[in-house]
């Protein structure tokens, strides 16, 4: 009574199966280029953004130690050149040494034998 | 090489009944079945560079199969189960009364699975027995044992249900 083909007889799909597969197939031939070329250009207006919001954010920051640098520079240049008189103890520590720029100080840090040693007439030979 | 949108298309034609019918059998609605057919295919599709064509039709079936599988995890998850009017697409095409689909319905459920599979094959895809053992990734001299074994206690569970 129960064969098996009397208990699976067969169905008939439902139609349109083939005309839905060939429209979404068509509608992703058409749509991967322009999501494609959507996407890479989305990419290269995030790499630019990235690069010009790290540019904005560390550029300052090199360009003000580059001048902190110069400015660091051009006072010792000066203070070295300068006459020995303006080198003042400061401390007993290290000597003030005569800036250029009055917004800069310039020390002379040494170690206490060299500063004993420069302080120290020479000892004479008899 | 490639697969090719013809090849694609013919194959659908192919298939889609046998499909239809091997999965209306797990799945129980037509609309699942129908979406899970369209899904196989387009999968397919995006893969077209690595598909050949002489074994287009049994990654058909494999996909088709594998999407059957997950959808019924799916809905075991979350205790799917398919209204009883879905059923009644056997009873409104003439070819069983509605009380013997869901006798059907249970009789398969009790089935295990790899053997209701076989037997849905064998019944509808036209397949060879060695080709539904590729499909499934089973030994192929297991195949017809199986199908033997799953009709008669397809039969068996048939007539309990009567008798019940």
């Amino acid at each position: 009574m129960h064969e098996p083909h009397a208990l699976l007889p067969w169905l008939e799909p439902p139609g349109g199966g083939l005309r839905r597969l060939r429209a979404a197939i068509a509608e992703q031939a058409y749509s991967t280029p322009h999501r494609h070329r959507s996407r890479r250009l989305a990419l290269i207006g995030a790499g630019l953004a990235m690069t010009v919001t790290i540019g904005a954010l560390v550029l300052p920051g090199i360009w003000h130690r580059q001048q902190q640098s110069r400015a660091f520079a051009a006072a010792i240049a000066a203070a070295l050149a300068g006459p020995k008189k303006d080198i003042v103890v400061a401390d007993g520590a290290a000597l003030a040494i005569h800036s250029d720029r009055p917004d800069i100080r310039v020390y002379l840090v040494t170690t206490k034998a060299y500063a004993e040693s420069e302080r120290a007439p020479a000892p004479s030979r008899l | 090489m490639a697969l090719r949108e013809d090849a694609l298309y013919a194959s659908y034609r192919r298939l889609e009944k046998p499909l239809f019918n091997v999965l209306y059998r797990q799945l129980w609605q037509t609309q699942d079945c129908q979406d899970l057919i369209h899904d196989a295919y387009l999968r397919i599709w995006e893969r077209r560079e690595d598909v050949e064509p002489p074994t287009l039709d049994a990654l058909v079936w494999t996909t088709a199969l594998n999407l059957a599988k997950n959808r019924l995890r799916w809905r075991a998850l979350r205790r799917f189960e398919p209204l009883s009017e879905e059923m009644g697409m056997l009873a409104e095409q003439g070819e069983q009364d509605f009380l013997a689909t869901r006798q059907l319905h249970r009789a398969l459920r009790q089935l295990p699975r790899v053997s209701q599979q076989v037997l849905l094959l064998s019944e509808f895809s036209g397949l060879r027995d060695a080709e539904i053992a590729g499909v499934l990734g089973i030994p192929a001299g297991t195949v017809a044992s199986r199908k033997h074994a799953a009709r008669a206690r397809l039969k068996e569970l048939m007539e309990l249900t009567i008798h019940a």
